[in-house]
């Protein structure tokens, strides 16, 4: 048998077997134009043999078992898809369930870390108090200081700020002011302050709440001007 | 093969080595702002401030305040530190002050520049921070007839 031979023996051969994959793959059911359905299992195997030559049914056989385990396989996958599909899409469209016992947490912590910080706050104000009320009084520096704070309190352009108290001693003096809550004094104790940087930059405040609402706000200004800081 | 094992072992030694250098504490990035965010204080002088692309300035004849907002990232730091970066022509000053405020709004405490300054300046102001969801300004008197610029304000964390 030369190659001629036996490539004319195996067109025919690939034909019959492509012929046969392509019934198998249709679709389960197909309607004939007369209208009644036909089962792709009950159509019946065609075998195709030309030019007189003889197939190896046992193989084409073979084949065909093959070609409806992998049918079979196709159908059962292709009912398993709309069911996946419908469930990925459900899954993504839903928004993270949130994380309750995570976020309550988080705020607990952060409600006792504010309570922290005010303790913390608290401490550093009574040290600062304690340190302004063990100053002596220098006589000359203290009027000359309270006359500029006065100075500086009257002079803001929406208004003058009136004092409730001005005690100045020999390096601080602790300023109280009264806070309506209409932030006039808000907007007026900053310029107030850097009016006053030349004599005491330094300042820290302490807000008192009232019963009424309102709060005083105490101020602990310095002429130390403490540390000078790193260099860049 | 002994040349790939060698080579996947020196690969692994080697990211170790760098990983074990790398210190494990954070550090929050220092926060560089530039002049040009500093505004008006009072709202009828909104047309007497001027910008550049580095930094802020007043037209008007007279001196105005301008504030410069600060956005740090809440590093939990004992302070607030800044420098404040900037330049007044001979004979005239400025002057800047750093505030730090609480959650509330509640005044904390300033630092102020040691004396108005002339010429370029590079002031380091540092004041007790509180708490960590404060906020903090920077308020500067700028001389009038654009005498002065303030070219940055830059967070320390």
């Amino acid at each position: 048998m030369n190659f001629r031979h036996a490539t004319l023996m195996a067109v025919p051969v690939l034909g019959a077997v492509t012929y046969l994959t392509y019934l198998q793959l249709q679709p389960g059911e197909v309607t004939p134009h007369h209208g009644n359905a036909v089962s792709v299992d009950h159509v019946p195997t065609v075998t195709t043999i030309q030019g007189g030559q003889a197939t190896n049914l046992a193989d084409l056989a073979a084949l065909t078992g093959e070609i409806d385990a992998l049918k079979a396989e196709v159908l059962a996958l292709r009912h398993q898809l709309p069911a996946q599909s419908s469930s990925i899409a459900s899954r993504a469209d839903r928004p993270p369930a949130p994380d309750v016992r995570s976020d309550q947490s988080a705020r607990e912590e952060e409600a006792a870390t504010r309570q922290e910080e005010a303790a913390t706050r608290q401490a550093q104000m009574e040290k600062i108090d304690a340190a302004f009320r063990r100053q002596t009084i220098d006589q000359s520096w203290s009027a000359n200081t309270t006359s500029a704070i006065h100075d500086a309190l009257n002079s803001p352009e929406d208004g003058a700020l009136q004092a409730e108290n001005i005690d100045c001693r020999s390096s601080s003096c602790r300023v109280e002011l009264h806070d309506d809550g209409t932030g006039r004094l808000s907007k007026s104790l900053p310029i107030v302050a850097l009016q006053l940087a030349g004599s005491m930059p330094t300042v820290t405040a302490d807000t008192i709440p009232q019963e009424d609402g309102t709060s005083n706000v105490v101020l602990y200004m310095s002429r130390d001007s403490g540390d000078a800081g790193p260099s860049k | 093969m002994k040349i790939s094992l060698a080579l996947g072992l020196a690969v692994t030694l080697g990211t170790s080595a760098l990983m074990g250098a790398v210190p494990n504490t954070a550090h929050a990035a220092n926060g560089n702002h530039s002049g040009t965010i500093c505004k008006n204080y009072n709202a009828g002088q909104v047309k007497d401030i001027d910008y550049l692309t580095n930094g802020t300035r007043n037209l008007n004849s007279s001196s105005r305040f301008v504030i410069c907002p600060l956005v740090t990232a809440g590093t939990g730091n004992a302070n607030m530190s800044v420098f404040v970066d900037g330049y007044a022509n001979s004979g005239q000053t400025i002057t800047c002050t750093l505030y730090s405020y609480d959650f509330h709004g509640n005044f904390l405490g300033a630092k102020s520049f040691p004396s108005a300054l002339t010429g370029k300046f590079d002031v380091y102001l540092s004041v007790p921070n509180g708490t960590i969801w404060g906020g903090s300004s920077v308020l500067c008197l700028l001389p009038g007839s654009a005498q002065g610029v303030i070219y940055d304000v830059d967070v320390v964390q």
